[in-house]
């Protein structure tokens, strides 16, 4: 089996409020490969964007990855550490993966700008008000274009200048920084998002977009510096159904242009039924089950998930009564976390066991179908009366 | 009103916050002082000993602090004539100073530690009662304007404007002026504590001292003017905050619920409008207490309140005194000044931070 | 919570067609000129208002529930809250069992009867406020209990006690603040809130929007309910779909400010026939292992503005089924572009200047050559040979700064139907009538 691109091991995440430790993200773990879609599916609270955010190193305070590892395939990086400081190469590399979080902050930064990128659910507060969008495109261009003539040095903004140069570029942005080429390619990532008359809207600034052209524009943002992973945190929600199929459409056509993988983050379970290969579904920080689109839709282990999958109404048959899942999210505060699952006081099967707190389990007898849940253990279930498990 | 949440809050933010805990402490004991000053006070504030004999010694006592075992011990300087030149030289003489007079006194032989604990009367009440009063006036003009809007809210806050445009002491002098020959200009408010030691009719216990309570003046001198221009002054910035929050709070989606329910308007900004308003007109009015205090002791310095018991007026009766060398008689009321302004303004921080619901918000975003 | 509330799948309450109507809208309009200056208001007559709701008529009959679907800025929401008063309304006339609103003696009566429920919980209660005060506001106002039986402050106890209870919540909680709440319990609260008079009529603006899926499906389940048992009548408004299609019976989905489309709700689903409500189906993406294959074709371009929208049917400029002139044969995508080209033409949005500075650059500098540079930059499609050389001599006008001839020039061969006459009728397509 060949190694995945991406492989999340035991990611956590805390927040250090006043009111004490938030558990954010609990140990998560799964795996994407090169050129998949990877949907995180949860509600509010779940901890599924903060995840995301710690993918590509952007928890700011009071927030912090507490633990785990983000292993990252990048042959020509680890060839590097091994040359560069074999002793820490037993740590960090791992065959052709990279463990990123092991990385020096300046490595991490000059791979967030490159091999990894962001779509955000806001797109209007993504963009400075004051510089046309095609400018703010070119700048990421520009940056990636100097990686690649340089790809040893660090990638900021300042590399290839004098002081001088470097200062009034940062007095005067965008003066002398964005090169002909850059712009020329923004308005080409423009055109490939599908806006019309690019050319005329580079020109434009972020407040004549409309929402829809605008999260158009992020996704040419994103795409400027021909990134490996692409995390979509929550893209078309802000945005209406009809523009949503919009930016839907066009990101699907991408994704099969540029083999990009992605890591998909929707509270919509239509949006990952459209466009995710695999699921992961998180709850209360924890990522309670994981498999393909098929193990979840059809074969659903995690009761959370079959909630989930019951509670949503459906546009095709309006007469089945919605099975919601009774009470509420619980509260991600260390001293008010057990070790448990979670679940288990919304659970219509909770057991004594699920008190302690229960392991991941194969389910289906499928490796890649797996599920934090000691109903999805076939042994285990088959200690439990017939048509226990059955609605 | 205030509910659990706030109260926690409050609490929260005094034990963080050093700044909070000074502030309280210091409007606590000035307020302490002006309450009981008659208690406090070692001297009656207002007599003066000058003259001939053992008093003329009393004037201009510098301040001191007291050595145990020793005497207490001050110079002065006096004027000294050669008697076969007939010239006359300055010298510094050692004098013996009274302990009880540990600010000193004034050239007129008043005790300064005393008129700094009666001053505190007058600073304190027309701070509280100007800072209210404006409120009681800012805060209905402000969210009448802002809860109807339109043109009333253009009319309202044009007026408003307008006074904000007066430099405030400019106008507060203008003000006294027209009001200061009324015959409401000062009014004497009798010391319960004085009365009540002459009268005898409570125990020593409760009125200790009470042969001493019974010798302080009887009745406080207060500045009706002053208090009335002061909140005149600044009412319009009360007028201001209420009107901009009444603007946001009445397109809640709880006051659309209640227009909803056919709640009359004056139903609206009662139960919705003013609690929801509360919180910065709260932290406002201890700003304005603060402001107050400093406006009020402008215009005595300036000789317009009225009133001589004043840390204002004090600092303009020793004001000839700095170039002198008698440096404490203004310094004394000009300190209480200074620690009365920083306490409430302190206080002020600690319940703007305690109370501002964008720093109290739920469990941190996650 | 309510999980002692018997499971059975949820159907509406009405028989279809001959219900009697509670509450009839008609010809209902909301313009806000605000942000209309005054020199606006003389020199223009006040064209620059937003209409937000421009002519909205429909019935809503007792017992049903109605459903008002629409993308954010349609207008249906201020529909909402113009029937009742809460915004007053332009235009049109809203009456309520048989009476008209217009005149305000009747509306302290209506306002008994009629309830609303917001979209967001966390808002539509004063955090000042306990819930049970909240929930007794209402009773406070209208004087409850009318019948002036036993200790009143009692009486209104008990009410609010039995409300938070009927509504899944603890009556303990009463005393209990906003902040103390869930989304969830908080909606479960205005609904509670909203019976307090045993209304007849509910409008719920967008109820379960900002609630997770988990807890939606919950407050669905209890408004349901609530339904049968208190015979109440529902105007159910929301941008979801999947919800819509769950609880309402008949459904009116509205556009840019009017109504294209009112049907029972299995025939919408079903079989739609306004283009703006079958490209709205289709967008919905289906919680479902075929989605991926689904092709769909999604409506292109945004809504236009409301301060000007545009002439005859106001979906015209993005319709995938814009109807040509009766002489003209050509295919829906190249008539499109047309359309489109048209469109920018009357808005003058089309930067002649840039071409022109490319074209003068490039050492050329006559007309024909902007105009075909202009050509090459607005139509995607292949045009038939008669119809490139008609839109391109338009184009010349273009080029020439004459955007009024141009105008003309395109609008004479291609004028259309649909921007021509209002399109009229329970389907407001002129494809249907």
């Amino acid at each position: 089996m060949a190694e995945p691109l991406l492989r999340v091991e035991n990611l956590s995440t805390r927040f250090f409020t006043e009111e004490g430790q938030v558990n954010a993200v609990e140990g998560v773990s799964f795996e994407v490969e090169q050129g998949e879609v990877f949907g995180i599916v949860g509600e509010s609270g779940s901890g599924k964007s903060v995840t995301a955010l710690s993918l590509v190193d952007l928890v700011e305070s009071p927030g912090r990855v507490t633990d785990g590892s983000v292993w990252f395939r990048k042959p020509d990086l680890a060839e590097r550490i091994r040359e560069d400081d074999p002793e820490a190469a037993t740590e960090a590399v791992d065959g052709e993966m990279v463990d990123i979080r092991q990385l020096d902050e300046n490595e991490r930064r000059a791979l967030r700008g490159t091999d990894f990128a962001m779509i955000f659910q806001d797109p209007t507060s993504s963009f400075n008000p004051s510089i046309t969008v095609g400018t703010q495109i070119a700048e990421a261009v520009e940056v990636q274009r100097r990686a690649e003539a340089n790809p040893r040095t660090l990638r900021s903004r300042t590399q290839g200048f004098g002081l001088m140069k470097f200062l009034t570029t940062s007095m005067v942005p965008t003066v002398d920084y964005v090169s002909e080429e850059s712009r020329e390619r923004a308005v080409e990532l423009l055109d490939t998002v599908g806006i019309p008359d690019p050319a005329e809207r580079a020109t434009e600034y972020p407040y004549q977009f409309s929402g829809g052209m605008l999260q158009r524009a992020m996704i040419a943002q994103a795409l400027a510096s021909e990134p490996s992973v692409l995390v979509a945190d929550e893209p078309t929600t802000a945005l209406d159904v009809t523009i949503q199929a919009q930016i839907l459409n066009t990101m699907a056509d991408l994704q099969e242009e540029y083999g990009m993988t992605t890591v998909l983050i929707t509270h919509n379970l239509g949006v990952i039924a459209r466009m995710c290969d695999q699921v992961g579904v998180m709850y209360a920080g924890e990522l309670v089950e994981r498999g393909t689109l098929g193990d979840l839709f059809e074969r659903p282990t995690h009761p959370y998930t079959k909630g989930l999958l019951g509670s949503s109404p459906s546009l095709e048959d309006a007469t089945k009564r919605l099975q919601p899942i009774e009470g509420n999210v619980p509260s991600l505060l260390d001293e008010e976390m057990e070790d448990r699952c979670y679940f288990a006081d919304r659970c219509p099967k909770a057991m004594e066991d699920c008190l302690q707190d229960p392991p991941e389990f194969d389910a289906d007898g499928s490796q890649h179908h797996r599920a934090k849940c000691y109903l999805a253990d076939h042994g285990y279930e088959s200690a439990l009366p017939e048509g226990y498990f059955d609605e | 009103m205030i509910s659990d949440r706030v109260k926690a809050s409050l609490k929260r933010e005094f034990y963080q916050s050093r700044a909070a805990q000074v502030g309280l402490a210091l409007v606590v004991i000035i307020t302490l002082m002006a309450v009981f000053a008659p208690m406090i006070a070692p001297h009656d504030p207002t007599t003066q000993r000058v003259g001939t004999g053992d008093t003329a010694e009393l004037t201009d006592l510098p301040p001191i602090s007291p050595v145990p075992g020793h005497e207490f011990v001050g110079t002065r300087e006096q004027s000294i004539v050669n008697e076969t030149t007939g010239e006359f030289r300055n010298v510094q003489v050692e004098v013996p100073a009274n302990a009880s007079h540990p600010l000193g006194t004034n050239e007129r032989g008043q005790d300064i530690l005393s008129r700094v604990i009666y001053g505190a009367r007058v600073s304190m009440l027309v701070g509280i009662l100007g800072a209210a009063l404006a409120a009681i006036v800012g805060v209905p003009y402000g969210l009448v304007a802002g809860y109807f809007g339109g043109r009333l809210d253009d009319g309202l806050m044009r007026i408003g404007d307008v006074m904000l445009a007066f430099p405030s002491l400019v106008l507060a002098i203008a003000l006294i002026g027209v009001f200061r020959d009324s015959g409401f200009h000062t009014t004497d408010l009798p010391d319960p504590f004085v009365a009540a030691a002459q009268a005898d009719a409570i125990p020593n216990i409760l009125i200790p001292r009470s042969g001493h309570v019974a010798t302080m003046p009887e009745a406080t001198t207060f500045p009706v003017t002053v208090t009335l221009v002061v909140a005149l002054v600044n009412w319009v910035w009360f007028a201001r905050i209420a009107r901009g929050e009444a603007l946001s709070i009445r397109a809640e989606e709880y006051v659309t619920a209640a227009r909803g329910l056919g709640a009359s308007n004056t139903t609206i900004l009662r139960q919705h409008i003013l609690p929801n308003a509360i919180t910065p007109i709260i932290v406002l009015a201890t700003i304005q207490v603060a402001f107050i205090i400093l406006l009020e002791a402008s215009l005595s310095f300036l000789g317009f309140s009225g009133t001589n018991l004043t840390w204002g007026a004090d600092i303009q009766q020793g004001r000839n005194g700095l170039s002198s060398g008698k440096w404490w008689v203004s310094t004394m009321p000009g300190l209480a000044i200074v620690l009365a302004v920083v306490g409430v303004n302190l206080l002020g921080d600690w319940l703007r931070d305690a109370l501002d619901p964008g720093i109290q918000g739920e469990s941190g975003g996650v | 919570m309510s999980s002692d509330t018997p499971d059975y799948g949820f159907t509406g309450s009405t028989d279809g067609e001959d219900g009697e109507v509670l509450l009839s809208v008609q010809a209902l309009k909301k313009y806000f000129d605000e942000g209309v200056s005054l020199l606006d208001r003389i020199l223009g007559g006040g064209t620059n208002a937003v209409r937000a709701v421009d002519g909205v008529s429909f019935d809503v009959r007792r017992g049903e529930t109605l459903g008002l679907v629409g993308e954010s800025g349609c207008g249906k929401s201020t529909v909402g809250e113009t029937i009742l008063r809460l915004q007053e309304p332009t235009a049109g006339s809203v009456s309520f069992e048989g009476e008209n609103l217009s005149n305000r003696d009747g509306l302290t009566e209506f306002r008994r009867n009629a309830q609303i429920l917001f979209q967001d919980p966390f808002s539509s209660l004063d955090p000042r406020m306990p819930v049970g005060d909240s929930i007794r506001q209402p009773l406070d106002i209208h004087d409850w209990p009318w019948d002036g039986e036993g200790d009143e402050t009692e009486r209104k106890q008990q009410r609010v006690e039995q409300l938070m209870e009927r509504v899944g919540l603890s009556a303990d909680q009463l005393d209990r603040y906003p902040s103390e709440f869930s989304g969830g319990q908080l909606q479960r609260i205005g609904i509670a809130r909203a019976l307090a008079l045993d209304p007849d009529f509910i409008v719920l603006d967008e109820p379960t929007s900002a609630l997770d899926v988990s807890v939606q499906a919950q407050i669905l389940n209890l408004l349901a309910d609530l339904q049968s048992e208190f015979g109440l009548t529902y105007l159910f408004i929301s941008h979801d779909l999947g919800v819509i299609r769950y609880i309402c019976d008949r459904i009116v989905v509205m556009y840019l400010g009017e109504i294209v489309e009112t049907a029972p709700a299995e025939q919408l689903f079903t079989d739609p026939q306004h283009p703006y409500t079958k490209a709205l189906l289709e967008s919905v993406p289906r919680v479902d292992l075929k989605e991926r294959e689904r092709d769909i074709d999604p409506l292109a371009g945004d809504v236009p503005s409301p301060r000007n929208p545009p002439s005859g049917c106001r979906f015209r400029t993005r319709c995938p089924e814009v109807i040509p002139p009766a002489d003209l044969d050509i295919d829906q995508a190249a008539f499109r572009d047309i359309m489109d080209v048209r469109d920018r033409v009357a808005d003058r949005e089309i930067a002649v200047e840039k071409v022109r500075n490319t074209v003068t650059e490039e050492g050329g500098q006559d007309r024909p050559r902007v105009a075909d540079r202009l050509y090459d930059r607005l139509v995607d499609n292949e045009l038939p040979p008669e119809e490139r050389e008609y839109v391109r001599e338009g184009l010349q006008a273009v080029a020439a700064g004459d955007w009024d001839r141009a105008g003309e020039h395109l609008r004479e061969r291609y004028e259309s139907v649909c921007e021509t006459d209002h399109p009229t009728g329970q389907v407001s397509c002129h494809l249907v009538e």
